[in-house]
């Protein structure tokens, strides 16, 4: 390799995977109650299954028989809104309606609005998408989790940039495949935002690659992480898709600095790996990228590799 | 298992093959011969204790178990990757001093990867043995590190159920330098059927390469193991690099079997197909040997020459004496430590990297910062070579630590260019260096958040030229080696003394400082008057001073020479000692502190403390920009310069500054924890200088971090030696020998270890009560107890001292 300073910009190019990808999805699930607020995921989950050529499912609670025109009626919706989308009435509690839906269709993902509906207002999501979160993982339902903040309205989703946070454990690397497709789908730019944790958790999953502890020569030493980093990237789950692709680093709490980083850089949607526990001792990242930034934040259930 | 017979007599090979002018394909024979079991002679030597095992395989850590498992032998360095590949191989060799250059704007000179040699695809019934498919029933690395042969081990169930046990080893002889051999037995356990073996060496598209004289002669039997040659020029800097490579099947089966060969310009290929069958054995043995134009003017000839000989002599003799020659090698360098096993494991990997990365024969290379084990670092010589490692060569094999310092001779030209460049006097040796001697660090990086950073240590980082300074003068102390002092060591004591004496300047205050400059401590950049810097550049003036002194006295012909040459005066040498006399050193007596720069207790103070637990260096933490604001310190600095000029100053003033210095270190360098742990032990802090013991040995070995996956920290592993020996064992140098200031764990039941001084091997053991050392050689030696009783230690004799309370017995023979 010629000696020269590396950008650390570059393509994903694909390569030979060493571990099974996931699967893109097949189905998006939006489940709405009929507020204003629960139809901020609907424009969400349009695109991101027109994008995918999923099958966009429109799920609500309430009696199984009654007419799709009192539905929509119910749900404040138009039959534009829903064109090419299946209706879906369960008389379940809403969270037990969205996950039945999952576990029916092939390939799910499940759009929420974290919306509180007389709840308290400073938690983080609604007691709906808590119930979901919390019985997600039990139920082995979805893989991937769009949460939609209700403030963002019903104004058109589109996906120009997306933020990838990846804390270099090769958990993380779950969520590289599905973001280059969609990237790749999207026409999007990705940037992985790996943030140097300022205290470090004492339990490093093996094969984790964080920021370095030794910077002997930064010269030298952050081309070759970089290189390290994406080469792994590549290796364990990277699309073949050509994805523009950056990588950046930056040190504080992973939390408050990717929402900050994706507010500042006007990011569409932030993916990141989730370990399938929302219970107040974990997810705590997770909790502050979808209470601070700004836009859509993609969960991606990742198992542990290479245990 | 069943045993081979005889291999057939295979003397005819004084032929070479076929004309590599155009691609050719040879059909015929396999060379299925049966022979002596290189395995079991490579095997049988393999000892607990001397192992490094990779137990099963985890893809995410490929690349750093290719850096530890790496083998090599100075000239050249093999990653232990897997011969089939991964999704994430990065199977590289690199043959030291060889380098490539690009003339883009902004690059530097990078160790050049050579094609890779390893690479063996297996076919069983037309489907690949590979760990992505299948399921991997057994798998291991183990790195004898007592014999320098990197071991796999691995039994798979491919998607049909045929189970296969694949035993492999590969080695860069430390014996015969140019030496590779590679070494894989399959044994299907469960069926029968057909094998094929392919192994080939290509060269990179963009990559030249280098074609045979046209006389070369054709052979066209291919029954013979013929050797295949192939060739190439390093881009940018023309130097041929040329393989040979022969193959040869020995199998305990019926089957003859059938060899094809293909030989282009920038391909060689040799293939076996065999019809294996139920529990025999099918052993690929692969010779490949390396010439470059740096050492013959026929590389290609050579190559093939050598492939010839080996297989002639018998591989196993190949093997046999590279193992003896690993086996000497650490008779004269292993460290013992009875009762702590993990310092134990660390300290053997460190003699064994150390031992795989210098080439005695070499005189025009030197250690990159990450050794012939990867790539990271473009291979280029820092101050780590020096401080780090060279006094483990100087005190086990010290022809390794003279061709390391003989580097900087040849490169000396290149350090008075710089000087001159920057309007100074002398040699200025560049913070980086590859082949030539000429700077090579990087002008600038992006950094972690994507910014330009400007890369100053080029500029700025001096110290590394009175580091050499020291590392040749302590050589020539340790080693008594007058030859290598008069032609070559001598003279680059005076022209970096001459470059000190111009750098700085006389100020206002009568005192002479040295601004702009950055310090071992490399959060602080463009400081002045280091403390560092300038203890250690006033060291350099005296000694240069004493040089030209010891050189008048000694070898006044030789001074004639030099003085004259360089136009040296008396004035210009007493200046030296003047200058040294009133250099700004930063030292306050109130305090017993050095400053660390001008400036420095000024800076924003951080409790470290409270960043604990850390995974990464402060200087993410807190970024490039912000930590220069702080007092927090990369590495040790002032903490180096008490280590290294220990006896110059006062056990308060150590103690005070050690004390001082040492919460404000980060340690976001890998050189860090190694001195500090030396200097706590000297101290008698053994509850840190354990602390920092361990953190080093974990550097490559205890992480789960990718710390190692661009190659091993050499330098780390050089300051896990002094910490042992010159920290926890205390061993100094005097006038007449050595003595020891000893300060064990109290878990260590017995610290012993090999060195040598002046011709002579002292083995010294030492335990809780008592200090042993013996004497080998011509001569006899003094040693010493610091503060206690001194000996005369005949050749051949054993000396033993006591304690005694606070103090020690007097030596007693033993």
């Amino acid at each position: 390799m010629t000696a020269t300073m590396r950008d650390w910009q570059d393509s994903l190019r694909g390569g030979d995977p060493g571990t099974a990808r996931l699967s893109p999805p097949e189905t998006v699930i939006v489940l709405l109650d009929g507020s204003e607020e629960s139809r901020a995921a609907l424009p969400v989950a349009k695109h991101f299954a027109e994008l995918q050529r999923a099958t966009l499912h429109v799920v609500s609670t309430g009696e199984p028989q009654a007419e799709a025109r009192y539905v929509l009626d119910q749900l404040r919706l138009t039959p534009e809104d829903v064109r090419g989308a299946v209706l879906d009435r369960l008389q379940q509690a809403p969270d037990e309606a969205v996950l039945n839906v999952a576990q029916t269709c092939p390939a799910p993902l499940i759009t929420l609005s974290t919306h509180a509906i007389g709840e308290d207002t400073q938690a983080i999501v609604g007691q709906l998408a808590e119930n979901v979160l919390t019985k997600a993982p039990a139920q082995k339902a979805p893989a991937q989790l769009l949460l939609v903040a209700p403030d963002r309205g019903r104004h058109p989703w589109v996906i120009r940039r997306i933020v990838l946070a990846h804390d270099g454990s090769p958990t993380a690397d779950a969520a590289i495949a599905p973001t280059a497709d969609l990237a790749k789908r999207a026409g999007a730019d990705v940037i992985a935002l790996h943030v140097a944790a300022r205290k470090a958790s004492q339990d490093v999953e093996p094969g984790s690659l964080p920021a370095p502890r030794y910077l002997d020569q930064p010269q030298h030493e952050w081309p070759s992480w970089a290189s390290e980093f994406v080469q792994r990237m590549m290796a364990l789950g990277a699309s073949p898709a050509a994805v523009n692709f950056k990588l950046l680093v930056t040190g504080g709490q992973p939390g408050s600095e990717i929402a900050q980083f994706a507010r500042d850089n006007n990011a569409d949607l932030v993916v990141a790996t989730w370990r399938g526990q929302w219970d107040p001792e974990h997810a705590g990242t997770l909790k502050v990228l979808v209470r601070r930034s700004g836009c859509p934040v993609l969960l991606i259930t990742g198992a542990q590799q290479n245990p | 298992m069943q045993q081979p017979k005889s291999f057939p007599s295979m003397r005819d090979h004084g032929e070479f093959l076929s004309s590599p002018q155009e691609i050719e394909t040879q059909v015929g024979r396999a060379i299925v011969a049966t022979g002596s079991d290189i395995l079991a002679i490579a095997r049988r030597s393999r000892q607990p204790g001397w192992l490094l095992l990779e137990e099963g395989f985890a893809l995410a850590r490929e690349h750093e178990v290719e850096s530890l498992f790496a083998i090599a032998n100075g000239y050249v360095g093999n990653r232990g990757s897997l011969a089939e590949g991964t999704a994430l191989s990065a199977p590289a060799t690199f043959a030291a001093g060889v380098f490539e250059a690009s003339s883009k704007p902004g690059t530097v000179p990078g160790l050049f990867v050579l094609p890779d040699w390893t690479e063996v695809r297996a076919l069983i019934e037309g489907q690949e043995l590979n760990m992505s498919q299948g399921q991997v029933l057994e798998h291991r690395r183990i790195l004898d590190m007592h014999h320098g042969v990197l071991w796999r081990e691995w039994r798979h169930r491919d998607v049909n159920g045929r189970i296969t046990r694949v035993t492999a080893f590969r080695l860069a002889s430390l014996s015969d330098r140019h030496l590779l051999v590679q070494s894989i037995l399959f044994a299907p356990e469960n069926y029968s059927g057909n094998l094929r073996l392919e192994t080939s060496i290509e060269l990179p598209p963009e990559v030249q390469a280098s074609p045979p004289p046209e006389d070369w002669k054709t052979r066209r039997n291919a029954t013979r193991p013929n050797v295949l040659p192939l060739a190439l020029r390093s881009p940018g800097r023309d130097i041929t690099v040329a393989f040979g490579a022969a193959s040869q099947l020995v199998t305990s089966g019926h089957d003859t079997g059938r060899r094809e060969i293909e030989i282009g310009e920038r391909r060689i290929t040799e293939a076996f197909e065999v019809d294996v069958e139920i529990a025999a054995e099918y052993r690929l043995d692969r010779v490949v040997s390396i010439y470059t134009s740096r050492e013959s003017e026929q590389p290609i000839e050579a190559a093939v020459s050598h492939v010839n000989t080996v297989m002639s002599n018998g591989l196993d003799r190949a093997v046999a004496s590279h193992i003896n020659e690993w086996e000497a090698r650490w008779r004269d360098a292993d460290i013992v430590v009875d009762g702590d096993e993990p310092v134990q494991c660390a300290l053997r990997f460190a003699g064994y990297h150390l031992i795989s990365a210098a080439n005695p024969e070499d005189q025009r290379v030197s250690i990159g910062a990450r050794a012939l084990t990867g790539e990271s670092y473009k291979g280029h010589v820092f101050w780590d070579t020096e401080i780090y490692m060279v006094p483990f060569y100087s005190f086990t094999h010290p022809p390794s630590a003279r061709a390391l310092l003989m580097y900087r001779y040849h490169t000396l030209p290149a350090a008075r260019e710089k000087a001159r460049a920057a309007g100074y006097r002398g040699a200025m040796y560049p913070w980086e260096s590859a082949d030539t001697g000429e700077e090579t660090t990087p002008n600038y990086v992006i950094g972690p958040g994507g910014e330009v950073i400007r890369v100053l240590n080029g500029e700025m980082e001096l110290h590394i030229t009175s580091d050499i300074a020291y590392a040749i003068w302590q050589y020539w102390k340790v080693t008594g080696d007058d030859e290598f002092f008069v032609s070559g060591g001598a003279e680059i004591m005076l022209e970096t003394a001459r470059f000190w004496a111009s750098r700085g300047q006389v100020e206002a205050d009568g005192r002479y400082h040295i601004r702009n400059v950055i310090g071992p401590d490399e959060y602080h950049e463009n400081v002045d008057d280091n403390a560092f810097t300038n203890n250690m550049a006033a060291w350099n003036m005296r000694r240069g001073a004493e040089a030209a002194d010891i050189l008048t006295r000694r070898w006044p012909e030789r001074w004639r020479e030099l003085s004259s040459r360089l136009n040296l005066s008396v004035e210009e040498i007493a200046a030296w000692t003047h200058l040294a006399d009133i250099i700004y050193t930063g030292f306050e007596s109130k305090s017993l502190l050095f400053e660390q720069f001008a400036g420095y207790y000024g800076k924003e103070h951080i409790d470290l403390l409270s960043y604990e637990p850390r995974t990464t260096a402060m200087d993410v933490i807190l970024g490039h920009d912000r930590i220069q604001q702080t007092n927090v310190v990369k590495q040790a600095d002032v903490v180096m310069l008490i280590f290294l000029l220990w006896n110059d100053f006062p056990a308060p003033v150590r103690e005070a500054n050690f004390r001082y210095y040492e919460p404000r270190t980060g340690h976001g360098s890998s050189l860090s924890p190694s001195i500090h742990a030396a200097v706590s032990a000297r101290l008698g802090d053994l509850a840190m200088a354990e602390k920092y013991l361990r953190q080093s040995a974990e550097i490559d070995l205890g992480n789960n971090m990718g710390n190692a996956a661009g190659g091993v920290h050499a330098a780390a592993i050089g300051g896990l030696w002094q910490a042992m020996v010159l920290g926890f064992a205390g061993m100094e140098l005097t006038q007449e020998g050595l003595r020891f200031n000893p300060h064990l764990l109290p878990q260590w039941k017995r610290l012993a270890f090999p060195v040598q001084w002046r011709g002579r091997k002292i083995k010294v053991s030492i335990d809780p009560q008592s200090v042993t050392v013996e004497c080998q050689g011509n001569e006899g030696l003094s040693i010493g107890m610091v503060d206690g009783p001194e000996i005369h230690v005949p050749p051949g004799h054993r000396c033993v001292t006591g304690r005694l309370g606070q103090t020690w017995q007097p030596w007693r023979a033993d």
